[in-house]
C-alpha cells in the first residue's frame, strides 16, 4: 500500500473519532460539551489539512513495508507479557511475578547472557522491596507468594 | 530595616537540626522525584509524621527542601532514560535524552544541576524579599486570565512540535479532549466513561505521563538491539561539576528559563508543568542557525531545567502570604503548616517572623545542599545508561507499573498507563507529539474551568469581558506574538529546506 494512502486513512480515522466525540458530547449538561466540541471540531478541521497534504504529495513508489520478522516485532511480545504480568501480580504476588517479568522480558528482547540479567535482578528487586515495603509502606499486590 | 531584619534570621538555619532536616528532605525528594510514578507531594506527605519530632520551622524546612529536590529529581530519569519522574520535567526528556543518546549524559546532568540549583536559589531569594509585594499579583488572576494562561500554554505546542505543526496541534487537542474524561465537576455528569469505573475519576496526569514517556520508552528499547546501551559509552566521566565557562555560553537560555519559572510560579495552579513548556517554546523561538532543537540542544535543556526549579520558590508565595496553594505540593505544605499551628497570611509574617524567614532561608540552604547531593546521586543514576538495552527496557516497564500502582493503589491506573504507553509508542513512530498530548492534558482542567467560569461571570460575552481586563490583554498579546513568531519560523525553515533541495 502506498504511504499516502496510509496518511489519508490516518486523517480519515481522526475525522471519524472527532465526529463521534462531537455527537457524544451533545448531551453533556452545564456547558460540559464546549471543550470536547471545540477540540473535536478543530481536530476535524486540521485533519483536512493532513488529508490534503497526503494527496498533494502522493507518490505511488513509496510503499508501506510490513516486516513480520521476530526482530521487528519483539516489542509486541513484550507487551503481551505485560498483559499477563498485571493480573499475575495479584495471583502470585508482586515480587515473584516481577522476577519472572525481568527474566522472561530480557530473554524475549534478545539478551542471551545471564550475567547482566542476574545483576539487574539481584540489585533492583531487593532495592525495590526495601524501598516500597519498608520506607513507603506501599501496599503492593500479594498473591500465593510475595 | 526590612533587609536587616530578614538577614538576622539567616543564622537560625545554621544548626545541626536544621542542617539534617535539609539533608534528609533533599535526599528523599531526589530519590522519590527520580522514580516515575512517585511525586513530590507524596514525598512531602510521607514526611509529615516525621516532622512532628521537630519544631515548626525545622519541620517546614524539611518539607520545602523535599519539594525543591523532588522537582529536580524528576530530571534524572527524564534526562537519562526519557522517563520523567514528575510532570514538571517532561520537557527536559526531549533534549536531555537526546544528549544522553549522543554520549553527553554527564554534560546534560551538569547543565541540569546548575540550572536547577541556581534557579532554586534565585527563586528562594525572590520568595524571601518580594513575597509580600508579589502576592498581590496572584489576586489579579480570575477565570478569564486562567483560561488565557491555558491558551498561552497551548500555543507552546505549535512551537515544541518538531516536524508537522498540524500533527502537534492535533496531539494537543487530543490531550485537551481526554482531560474532559470522567465525572464533570460542574454537573456530576459522566463524560466519555463508557460505564467503566476506572474512568469515573478521569485520567490522571501521572498514569498518562508515565505511559506516554516511560512505558513507551520501555517498548522502544525492547524493539531495538538487545546489546549495547543507550549512551553508546563504556565508561562515564567523573568530570561532573559544572564549569562556569560552560554555563556562560548558555547564559541567556538559563536566564529565560529562570524568568519564566519565577513569573509562572506566582500564578496559582500554573507551576512547573506549564512553565517548562513556555520556557522551551521561548527558547526554540530564539533558535539560531546551527542549533539542534529536538536532537540534543543544551540550550533547550537549560531553559526547561531553569524554569521548573525557578517555579519552586515563587509558587510558595501565594501559599505563605494569601493561603492559596499554587499546586498540590504547596497544598500539602499548607496542610503541614496548619498541623504545626501556623496560619498562613500576613499575620504569619507579623507574629512569627522568626519561623517564616527561617523556613525561607532553609529553602535557599536546601538548594545549595541539593547541588552536592544531586551531583553524587545523578552520577550514580547515570550508570543506568550503561545497562544493556535489552535489560533496561523490561526494567523501565517494571518501574512504570510499580510506580503507578504504588502512587495510587489503583489497578485501573495501571491499565490507563499501559494504554497511554501503547499510544505514545505509536505516536512517536508516526511523528505525532506525545508532549502535545501531555500539555493538553495538564492544561485541560485549567482551560475548561476558566472558560466555564468566564462564560458565567461575563453573561456569555467573554470577548468584551476580556477586553476590559488589562492582564488578560497582556496575555492575549503574548499569545499573538508567540503564534506569529512560530509560523514565521516554520515558514523560514520550510523555505530553507526547499532552497536546500533545489541546490542539491
Amino acid at each position: 500500500m502506498p504511504i499516502y494512502i496510509g496518511k489519508a486513512i490516518t486523517a480519515l480515522s481522526i475525522i471519524a473519532i472527532s465526529a463521534y466525540i462531537w455527537i457524544a458530547s451533545e448531551e453533556f449538561p452545564a456547558n460540559g460539551h464546549q471543550v470536547p466540541q471545540f477540540t473535536s471540531g478543530m481536530a476535524m478541521f486540521l485533519s483536512l489539512f493532513l488529508l490534503f497534504d497526503a494527496f498533494c504529495t502522493r507518490d505511488n513508489s513509496k510503499k508501506i513495508e510490513v516486516d513480520i520478522s521476530y526482530a521487528s516485532n519483539k516489542q509486541f511480545l513484550m507487551f503481551a507479557l505485560v498483559l499477563v504480568y498485571v493480573p499475575a501480580m495479584f495471583w502470585i504476588g508482586y515480587f515473584t511475578s516481577s522476577f519472572l517479568l525481568l527474566i522472561l522480558g530480557s530473554l524475549i528482547v534478545g539478551v542471551r547472557s545471564f550475567k547482566p540479567i542476574a545483576i539487574t535482578v539481584i540489585i533492583s528487586l531487593p532495592l525495590m522491596y526495601a524501598f516500597f515495603e519498608f520506607f513507603l509502606h506501599a501496599q503492593l499486590p500479594q498473591g500465593w507468594l510475595i | 530595616m526590612f533587609i536587616e531584619e530578614t538577614f538576622s534570621y539567616l543564622g537560625n538555619i545554621i544548626t545541626i537540626e536544621n542542617f539534617l532536616a535539609m539533608l534528609l528532605g533533599v535526599t528523599i525528594g531526589l530519590v522519590i522525584g527520580a522514580i516515575p510514578g512517585l511525586s513530590p507531594p507524596m514525598a512531602i506527605a510521607l514526611l509529615i509524621p516525621i516532622s512532628f519530632e521537630f519544631n515548626p520551622a525545622t519541620a517546614l524546612i524539611l518539607m520545602v527542601s523535599c519539594y525543591a529536590a523532588g522537582i529536580y529529581g524528576g530530571s534524572f530519569s527524564a534526562i537519562l532514560l526519557r522517563t520523567p519522574g514528575t510532570s514538571a520535567s517532561a520537557a527536559s526528556a526531549i533534549e536531555g535524552y537526546e544528549l544522553t543518546r549522543t554520549g553527553q549524559a554527564v554534560m546534560a546532568i551538569k547543565v541540569s544541576t546548575f540550572a536547577s540549583v541556581v534557579g532554586g536559589i534565585i527563586s528562594g531569594f525572590v520568595l524571601l524579599f518580594l513575597s509580600r509585594s508579589l502576592a498581590q499579583v496572584a489576586l489579579w488572576f480570575g477565570p478569564a486570565e486562567y483560561f488565557l494562561i491555558a491558551m498561552l500554554g497551548l500555543t507552546a505546542i505549535a512551537s515544541v512540535s518538531f516536524g508537522s505543526v498540524t500533527k502537534g496541534l492535533i496531539s494537543g487537542l487530543f490531550g485537551l479532549c481526554i482531560s474532559t474524561v470522567g465525572v464533570d465537576q460542574f454537573s456530576s455528569f459522566p463524560r466519555f466513561t463508557f460505564d467503566w469505573i476506572g474512568l469515573q475519576a478521569g485520567i490522571g496526569i501521572l498514569p498518562a505521563i508515565i505511559g506516554l514517556f516511560a512505558f513507551a520508552q520501555g517498548l522502544e528499547l525492547c524493539a531495538g538491539q538487545a546489546h549495547g546501551n543507550i549512551s553508546g559509552l563504556k565508561t562515564l566521566s567523573w568530570n561532573i561539576w559544572p564549569r562556569l565557562s560552560e554555563m556562560w555560553q548558555i547564559k541567556w537560555s538559563l536566564m529565560r528559563g529562570w524568568i519564566c519559572g519565577l513569573v509562572v510560579g506566582i500564578i496559582p495552579a500554573a507551576g512547573g508543568s506549564i512553565a517548562q513548556w513556555i520556557a522551551y517554546a521561548w527558547e526554540i523561538r530564539r533558535a539560531k542557525p546551527g542549533d539542534n532543537f529536538g536532537k540534543g540542544e543544551v540550550k533547550g535543556l537549560a531553559a526547561t531545567e531553569g524554569s521548573n526549579n525557578g517555579v519552586t520558590g515563587t509558587s510558595l508565595i501565594p501559599m505563605f502570604v494569601l493561603g492559596i496553594p499554587g499546586g498540590i505540593s504547596a497544598a500539602v505544605i499548607l496542610g503541614a503548616l496548619s498541623i504545626h499551628g501556623l496560619q498562613p497570611g500576613l499575620r504569619l509574617f507579623k507574629n512569627n517572623p522568626e519561623v517564616i524567614y527561617t523556613i525561607m532561608w532553609g529553602f535557599i540552604g536546601a538548594n545549595v545542599i541539593m547541588a552536592f547531593v544531586a551531583i553524587i546521586m545523578a552520577r550514580t543514576f547515570a550508570y543506568l545508561t550503561l545497562v544493556p538495552r535489552g535489560v533496561l527496557g523490561p526494567l523501565i516497564i517494571l518501574f512504570s507499573i510499580v510506580g503507578v500502582y504504588a502512587g495510587s493503589n489503583n489497578v485501573y491506573d495501571i491499565w490507563i498507563m499501559i494504554a497511554f504507553g501503547v499510544l505514545g509508542y505509536f505516536m512517536e513512530k508516526y511523528n505525532f507529539s506525545t508532549a502535545g498530548v501531555l500539555l493538553g492534558l495538564v492544561l485541560g482542567p485549567i482551560a475548561e474551568e476558566g472558560l466555564r467560569n468566564l462564560l458565567i461571570i461575563s453573561d456569555a460575552a467573554p470577548v468584551s469581558f476580556i477586553m476590559g481586563r488589562p492582564v488578560s490583554l497582556v496575555i492575549v498579546f503574548c499569545i499573538v506574538v508567540i503564534l506569529s513568531f512560530t509560523f514565521t519560523r516554520k515558514r523560514k525553515e520550510k523555505a530553507q529546506t526547499e532552497g536546500k533541495s533545489v541546490d542539491d
